[in-house]
């Protein structure tokens, strides 16, 4: 499904990807971990091409499709959605109204289907009718992410750091919810990043790789896990 | 007295030169002294003695600090005393002609062109500074006055420094004889090339007969920095006026104003900021705290040229009146043709927290210290600032202050 | 292809047709004797003749032609415009009238719910509507003309209090040549029940539209008032200068809301109606006055809606948001003069300028020496989106007492490209993340405005954009 070859990216004249490699097949979830300032959101943005991320040599092809040389709104238009990290707070637009500019087809149909997705995400309907993400808790800006990621259906999706700063239950209905995604879609896949190794609780992940200094310098299954809970990044950079 | 120098212009024998000052003043004769808000006109019109004689019956003493020391006195160069002889630094002393060719004079304000015009009448020298490069350099400059009547002065100081200096310049006033008229027009090129770094330090005037009009114009190349820092503390009457011209990308500068009036003191400032090239960070801090019959004015204007990228401007205007016989009027101008710049200006207008007040008071502070501490934390913030600080020593600092907190006394 | 063409034609000012009808207008020029004549065509009374002869006295006089606003256009020659076009009433005539208000989506006769609409026709009003249900409140809103021979004393009164008669070239003009506008009184103690209106439309070629409106509400009533306007894609530029007077007596509350939608010029700037507008409330004590606008259209805006803070406790308001494109020019924004005690004022400015055009915000707050505890709050902030616009801002701040407080705070910022990169990886498009962005950036003004209106407003933001954003 993503194939990248030997991705160089700049910004600013600063290489900050060297040399990466990463193919992600169909109904594969893949895990990408690594210490501050690797690079990881940096790849997220680079695939959904981001202004000032230059892809200065390499190929990112989504779906046998080269998608070096499109903007943002052609790639989502592929199917790739990313989660924020900090999602961005749009002050003056209701929820409900954007939400509502996602629907493409059945326009009659959304206000039921956004209701039915907020009892399931165990949103207050009342945050529908607020500003989009103005004062929302950093977990209600996380849980309205997964809400568009539902809605729009994508192909593969990369979340960026979902499970920062969310408690316990908050933590256990965004995967309940993924993993229902996953079950009724079988051929999407998915790009995690994440700092908590105890993320395996909720999703069983196919890889995991380790990114440091822009580079995969480690790729593995779940003893590779137990093995950075273990030793942390640093011993694992240097083995 | 414009009407004067006009006339007297008009009848004498002209030169090119002459002649298009001349046509600049009468152009501009309108838009400055008949600002509505402006008191310069008061000022302008006493009687002053325009062409004085020169008067060095005085010894005068003084204690010479660091590096370069120029003298004036009543007006005039004096003297320059150099310590620490240094070979990388030319001090001339020509006719204002000569100088021409280096900076773009169309666009003086009228007290430049009444300076220049004063000095080639006078066959009177200005001083021209050029320092070689990356030296690090204390500049003096002394203001020394012990005349006998009302005097108008004109000085004229060019600096102009090459890649990579480093240059402090402080401004020191001495009056002898007291309540006798001043009005001093002062007017100062800065000219920075390529990562220079000037930090300038205005102190306040001693004498509450001091009038003075400062016309400051600096020109920024690439990479260069530039801190003036005001403080207005006694002087009676300031007309500020500041212009920052941006040549070169990455370019900043950062201006510190305090104002503290009193009495009948009228402070006004104009300080005007152009961005000409990309990548430009200005900011102006102003605090200006007035009491009694004071009288002041702030105005602001940046200009962003058409096709400019990412330059930032901010100004920032905090006013304190403590009296209702105050008048205060700003206005803060934002002249924007590019769209891609970050611009803002805040302005505000208020009273004293009343919380901290009753915080300290419970403390069992007095009204008049709480009020002090208040002030005073605002005024330390900008104080210590991380740019004002890289670039000097922190005795320096800590001198201003207590000026600053003597007045603060006697506001509160 | 053709899809492309059909979708331009659907994005031109809709508003741009010409209405053929039979109408008797005055020569062109300005004199004396035009002025006795629009007075004796009105039928005015005697004091109302010597009123705008001795305007128009002073006009001549003092006839100094403005210059300090930011604007550049040619300077207009006042003896090529006709000051007077009325319409010559018959069957035909009225038929074709109800043809073209309903073609502006306001028809006379299909009364809009709880709207009470003023139309007003080039010089003259045509009709007003609900005027039953306004009777039995003792409400009086009409033509001025209509006010002046029926509520001659009323008028007489207030009229040129607000604005006076030295005030400015262009109110000076507006009092001495004003043809109609439209009049409205709320007695006492009253709140009115629907909204009242007025939509005025230029169609005639060579006129000038000079309506003068004056609001006036008694103690403790309220009132909320709406103002449209259109004009017929012309090749020249067209005068309209209006004066609006609003007067809030003691406890009273007036709403003003402007929705301008003048034809704005084509893409390289010609045609279009040059507006210059005085507006002025007076609050009394406890009085509240509230200035809505949202500007489209017009190639030159001249507009300051201004609040003099006369009585204690009174609250002046500001609320604009301006978009411009293609070459128009705007200078607007706001006075708050506050001379009672406790007064308040805000002023909130939203500028958005697109293409080569110029946005101007120019302001004054001041405190006079016994407006103890007075407060204002300015934020005027500006939105470049074209590679050629500019946008300027001049506010002017006066102190003159220690108790009063001024918070002033003005940004001038491109559109945040996070914010854009949001809405397009949601896959929304450009033209669609832009309309959400500006939308929010609106809203402080949008949501303020009376609700049948609101939404309209938001349309006319969004199809202004489409046409040059997508």
């Amino acid at each position: 499904m993503l194939i990248i070859k030997n991705l160089y990216v700049k910004i600013k004249n600063n290489l900050i990807i060297k040399k990466l490699n990463l193919k992600i097949n169909k109904g594969e979830i893949h895990i990408l971990m690594g210490p501050n300032g690797s690079g990881k959101s940096s790849l997220s943005y680079t695939i959904t091409r981001k202004v000032n991320y230059n892809i200065y040599k390499g190929k990112i092809k989504f779906n046998n499709k080269l998608i070096n040389k499109l903007n943002t709104y052609e790639v989502s238009k592929l199917g790739i959605f990313l989660s924020f990290q900090y999602p961005i707070e749009i002050y003056g637009i209701t929820m409900f109204n954007f939400l509502k500019n996602l629907f493409k087809k059945n326009k009659n149909k959304y206000i039921k289907y956004i209701f039915k997705l907020c009892n399931k995400l165990d949103i207050n309907k009342k945050y529908l009718n607020r500003y989009f993400n103005y004062g929302f808790s950093g977990g209600e800006k996380k849980k309205n992410e997964i809400l568009q990621m539902l809605i729009l259906k994508p192909k593969f999706s990369i979340l960026d750091e979902i499970d920062s700063g969310l408690d316990i239950d908050s933590l256990k209905i965004i995967f309940n919810n993924i993993k229902y995604y996953i079950k009724k879609k079988k051929d999407s896949s998915f790009l995690i990043i994440t700092h908590n190794t105890n993320i395996i609780n909720y999703i069983k992940p196919n890889f995991i790789h380790i990114l440091y200094n822009g580079k995969i310098i480690k790729t593995g299954n779940l003893h590779l896990l137990n093995k950075i809970n273990k030793y942390g990044y640093k011993n694992i950079i240097n083995f | 007295m414009i009407n004067k120098i006009i006339n007297f212009l008009k009848k004498k024998k002209k030169n090119n030169f002459l002649n298009f000052v001349l046509k600049k003043i009468i152009k501009l004769k309108k838009k400055y002294l008949y600002n509505k808000y402006s008191k310069i006109n008061n000022i302008i019109n006493k009687k002053y003695n325009f062409f004085l004689k020169k008067n060095y019956k005085n010894k005068i003493k003084i204690k010479y600090k660091k590096d370069i020391n120029i003298l004036f006195l009543n007006g005039f160069f004096y003297k320059k005393k150099i310590i620490n002889k240094n070979k990388y630094i030319k001090i001339k002393n020509e006719i204002f002609n000569n100088f021409k060719k280096n900076i773009n004079i169309n666009n003086y304000n009228i007290f430049s062109y009444l300076n220049i015009i004063y000095s080639i009448l006078n066959k009177e020298k200005s001083i021209f500074i050029f320092i070689k490069k990356k030296k690090k350099i204390k500049l003096n400059l002394f203001f020394i006055y012990n005349n006998l009547c009302s005097i108008f002065t004109n000085i004229k100081i060019f600096i102009f420094l090459e890649e990579k200096c480093y240059l402090e310049i402080n401004e020191k006033y001495f009056i002898k004889k007291k309540k006798i008229y001043i009005l001093n027009n002062l007017l100062i090129n800065i000219f920075l090339n390529k990562k220079c770094k000037v930090i300038y330090f205005r102190n306040s005037k001693k004498n509450n007969y001091f009038n003075s009009i400062n016309n400051i114009y600096i020109y920024q190349k690439k990479k260069s920095n530039f801190i003036l820092y005001d403080i207005f503390l006694k002087e009676k009457f300031t007309l500020n006026n500041v212009y920052i011209n941006f040549l070169g990308n990455n370019s900043l500068s950062r201006i510190y104003n305090i104002v503290l009036a009193n009495k009948k003191q009228i402070i006004e400032n104009n300080i005007i900021i152009y961005n000409k090239k990309n990548n430009c960070n200005s900011k102006q801090y102003y605090i200006g705290i007035f009491n009694n019959r004071s009288y002041g004015i702030i105005n602001g204007l940046i200009k962003i040229n058409k096709e400019t990228k990412n330059n930032i401007s901010f100004q920032n205007y905090k006013n304190f009146i403590l009296s209702n016989k105050v008048f205060f009027y700003s206005k803060p101008q934002l002249n924007i043709f590019s769209n891609n710049v970050k611009c803002s200006h805040g302005l505000t207008i208020g009273q004293i927290d009343k919380n901290i007040i009753f915080y300290l008071q419970t403390r069992s502070i007095n009204t008049k210290n709480s009020k002090l501490i208040f002030f005073l934390s605002i005024l330390l913030k900008l104080m210590y600032n991380k740019y004002i600080i890289s670039m000097c020593k922190i005795k320096k600092i800590k001198k201003l202050n207590k000026k600053i907190i003597n007045k603060l006394k006697k506001i509160c | 292809m053709n899809k492309k063409i059909n979708k331009i034609k659907k994005f031109k000012y809709k508003y741009g047709f010409y209405t053929k009808i039979k109408s008797k207008t005055l020569p062109l020029g300005i004199n004396k004797n035009i002025i006795k004549k629009i007075s004796k065509i009105k039928k005015e009374p005697k004091w109302m003749k010597k009123w705008r002869l001795k305007n128009f006295k002073y006009w001549i006089k003092n006839n100094k032609y403005p210059k300090w606003a930011n604007l550049k256009y040619k300077k207009i020659n006042f003896n090529f415009i006709s000051y007077f076009s009325e319409i010559i009433k018959n069957k035909k005539t009225n038929k074709k009238i109800n043809k073209t208000f309903k073609k502006l989506g306001v028809p006379i006769n299909n009364k809009k719910k709880n709207i009470s609409i003023d139309y007003v026709f080039d010089s003259t009003s045509i009709k007003t509507t609900y005027n039953k249900i306004l009777k039995k409140y003792g409400i009086i809103f009409c033509s001025i003309n209509k006010a002046l021979r029926k509520y001659s004393k009323l008028v007489k009164k207030y009229i040129g209090t607000v604005v006076p008669l030295n005030d400015n070239f262009y109110s000076n003009l507006n009092s001495s040549v004003f043809s109609d506008g439209s009049f409205c009184y709320i007695p006492k103690g009253v709140k009115c029940p629907i909204e009242l209106s007025t939509y005025f439309r230029i169609n005639n070629n060579l006129i000038g539209q000079f309506e003068r409106t004056l609001i006036i509400v008694d103690e403790g009533g309220y009132v909320s008032y709406l103002e449209g306007c259109t004009a017929p894609i012309r090749n020249n530029n067209q005068l309209h200068a209006a004066v609006v007077e609003l007067i809030a007596l003691k406890n009273a509350k007036i709403k003003y809301s402007t929705i301008q939608n003048w034809y704005s010029g084509n893409k390289k700037g010609k045609g279009g109606i040059y507006n210059f507008v005085t507006k002025r409330g007076l609050c009394y004590k406890n009085a509240k006055i509230t200035w809505l606008q949202v500007e489209t259209g017009s190639s030159i805006t001249w507009k300051y809606p201004s609040c003099i803070l006369k009585g204690d406790n009174s609250i002046g308001e500001f609320r604009s948001i301006s978009l411009t494109k293609n070459y128009q020019q705007i200078d607007t924004g706001s006075k708050m003069i506050h001379i009672g005690k406790n007064t308040k004022s805000i002023i909130i400015s939203k500028g958005i300028s697109l293409n080569n055009s110029k946005n101007t915000y120019r302001g004054l707050v001041k405190f006079e020496k016994n407006s103890k505890n007075s407060k204002n709050y300015t934020q005027c902030d500006s939105l470049l989106i074209g590679n050629k616009c500019s946008a300027f801002t001049y506010p002017s701040i006066i102190s003159m007492n220690s108790s009063s407080k001024i918070e002033h705070e003005s940004t001038i910022l491109k559109i945040e490209e996070e914010q854009l990169f949001y809405c397009n990886q949601r896959g929304l498009n450009k033209e669609i993340a832009m309309s959400i962005i500006i939308n929010g950036f609106s809203i402080e003004v949008i949501k303020k405005l009376p609700l049948e209106y609101s939404l309209e407003a938001k349309e006319l933001l969004n199809l202004n954009l489409k046409k040059t954003v997508g």
